[in-house]
This record gives C-alpha cells, structure tokens and sequence, in this order.
C-alpha cells in the first residue's frame, strides 16, 4: 500500500495526471484500451505525456460467481478461483502486449479483486485520477437493466471526467 | 528524438493524433467546464504554436436550441382546429429535455395532463425566437472566447431541435472521434450526478465520449 501511495505522489511530483484505464476480458475492453493509446499517447506527446497510464483489471471473487451455495460448491471454489486469476492474469498480459506494441512503457498494472464498478470507482479515489476510461459493450436498455454495465455506473460515480470508448458497430 | 515542442506537420505520428472533436455546449456551466478542461487536455501537444488546432485536429461546438414554441405556442389564424390534436400543450420547464419526451406523448391522453394553452401571435412567436438567437449567440460567443485564450480555433455549429438526439446525430454525421459533454444539465438538481443529455449521449452515440465532471470543490 506504502509502495502505491508513493507511487501515486511522485505521479503527481513529476506533474503527470493519472489516466486509469478499466479492462476486462472482452474485446470493447481492448479496444478502448487501443484507441487510448492511439490518441492520448501518440509519438508525437510520448517524451513527456501528459498522462500517466493506469490499467486497472477487476478479478470477481468466485462467490459472486457461484450463486448456488450447494454442497459442491466448496469444491469447486478453488477450481473457480485458480480460473478466474487465470483469466485477470491473461488480460494483463494481452494489455502489456497492446502496451509494448504502441511503445508505450511506463505502466503500471493491478489487478484488483471485487466488482468492477467499485473497483474502478475506487482506483480512481486512491490515485487522484484525472480520467478514467472504460470500454462499453453496447448493450441496450434491457440488457443493460439485467446484467448491469459498469460503464453506466462509473460515467455516474466516478469523481473524474470518464470516457466511454465504443467500438464501432460494423456499418451494414 | 523529435522534440514534442515542434509542431507536427501531418506526418506518420501525427496524423495518429489527428481528431475532431465535437463539444456540446449549454447553457450550463458544468458545459463551460467541459470545453476548458478539454482545450487543457486534449490539445496540449503543441507549446507555443500560435493555432494548436494543426496538430490536433478539428474542434467544432455544439449548441442545440430546443424548440419549445412548437408545444407551447400556436399561432393564431385561421386554423384553429388542430388535427393533430396538439391543441392541448403542455407547460413545464423547457430544460428538462427528458420530461419534455414523455409530455409530447401525453398530449394524446388529455386527461392526465395539464391543460393549458397560450396562443400567440406571430410577432410574439419571432421576438421569442429572436431572444433564443440572441442567447445561442451569447453563448457561443462565450466559449469562442475560451477558446481564443487557449490558443484554439473552433469552428460553431447551431442545430434546433432536441438537444440529445441532435447532438447524437451530428456526431455521427461529421464522424467525430470523441464527443465532449459536461456532466450536469441545468436542473441543477444536486443529486443528478449526470444531466439527461450527457446520459442520453454516453448510451448512444456511436463515437467516444468524454463526460467532463466539474471540479472537486463544486460538490455539494
């Protein structure tokens, strides 16, 4: 925590605001993460960017994911949980992939445990974050009412500007 | 290493950077907020370049006027009779844009709605729309001036009707990369974390959208 908060003052020493990009595993997450970095840091800014990138990953705990307390489910707790710090751990490589592939090096990476809306939101009070920047999957209105978007909350919560990044819908 | 005070001359790594950009300004001052927070930030590659705009990208503000003499105000003349049935407009504060929806369709429904009717003539209805120019103009003459200071050409555009739709719209039209809008509406309702038109804006545009919060010290 010591090492996070110093990390988070010397951003702020060297006068660079804090970008927080919010990824999960889907593909509006990547891409978002993509178009960020073609615009925010392009070679012409990189030397001496304006920001400081954040890529911030929410893991779900395995209890919200099983929702059925049964017998089994102790058993399969630790298979639920190995995969799903399997799948936090395979977007942060595929993020420092898309990194090293825009050039961009100065990053730093968390995965976080809990609900992507909390985690994002809070990410974004414990840095100071100018910008936060999520994907958006596009789902409508009754979608969005059933599984939630975490775009939604966080345009709503989040106590920084926010930016919806959508991937075009392929025009007919 | 290209040294980033040099303006870039649209060359492989600038052209990347190249984008239009499309704000929305209101009447609100969270929309005002928004303008300069993204002049800042979004244009501050260029140091001492007298129009930072070349190395950025285009920059084109938004004002939709909302059209509220349509539901408000009949003319008076020889068509009294309205087969429309909008003979029953309804009053209510033109600003709240997503009341303003659901009331066109109540105007069916008589009975639920309040009733009132205010016929003007139609040098009232000019001098009202006059006022509203004149405002609009205020207005974008506000934010040019923001602009100036920064050091940033923008160019203005005016568009009546329904701000949300109009603003949605308009992006699509001009393909802008990322929309700015502020984030609260002029109800100033302190627990409306998010105006109705940046909301409406955020689910359905179809380009990025940036929501522009105002500044820490402005929470209630």
């Amino acid at each position: 925590m010591a090492a996070k908060a110093e990390d988070a003052s010397t951003a702020a020493a060297v006068g660079k605001a804090v970008m927080v990009v919010g990824i999960d595993d889907s593909e509006h997450s990547f891409y978002a993460l993509q178009w960020t970095l073609l615009h925010f840091f392009s070679p012409a800014v990189r030397p001496s960017g304006p920001y400081k990138l954040v890529i911030v990953t929410a893991k779900p705990t395995p209890t919200s994911v099983i929702s059925v307390a049964s017998p089994g489910a102790a058993d399969v707790l630790p298979f639920v949980e190995s995969d799903l710090r399997k799948i936090s751990s395979q977007v942060i490589e595929k993020a420092k992939d898309i990194c090293s592939a825009h050039s961009v090096l100065d990053v730093e990476y968390e995965v976080v445990e809990g609900d992507a809306r909390n985690v994002l939101c809070e990410a974004v009070d414990k840095r100071h974050a100018e910008m936060l920047v999520v994907g958006s999957h596009g789902y409508g209105a009754i979608k969005r009412a059933v599984l939630g978007s975490v775009s939604d909350y966080c345009a709503h919560h989040a106590h920084c500007t926010v930016m919806i990044v959508k991937k075009p819908k392929p025009k007919h | 290493m290209e040294e980033s005070q040099t303006p870039v001359k649209a060359e492989g790594g600038g052209e990347d950077k190249k984008m239009k950009v499309l704000v929305a300004v209101e009447e609100s001052e969270g929309s005002l907020y928004a303008l300069s927070w993204a002049l800042d930030n979004l244009f501050t590659s260029a140091c001492d370049v007298p129009d930072k705009t070349e190395s950025l990208g285009r920059l084109v503000l938004i004002h939709a006027q909302q059209q509220p003499l349509q539901h408000f105000m009949h003319p008076v003349g020889p068509c009294m009779t309205d087969p429309h049935h909008r003979s029953f407009p309804v009053l209510f504060s033109t600003r709240e844009s997503h009341v303003y929806r659901e009331k066109q369709t109540m105007t069916k429904n008589c009975m639920s709605c309040l009733v009132a009717a205010v016929y003007a003539t139609s040098s009232v209805i000019d001098s009202v729309r006059r006022a509203q120019e004149q405002n609009s103009r205020n207005l974008l003459e506000r934010a040019t001036q923001v602009c100036r200071s920064k050091l940033v050409e923008a160019e203005m555009v005016i568009v009546d009707g329904d701000p949300k739709e109009m603003i949605c719209q308009f992006a699509e039209q001009m393909q802008a990369d990322l929309l700015v809008v502020g984030s609260r509406g002029l109800s100033k309702m302190r627990r409306a974390i998010l105006g109705s038109v940046s909301d409406y804006c955020a689910h359905h545009a179809t380009c990025p959208v940036l929501i522009v919060k105002p500044p820490k010290g402005n929470h209630p």
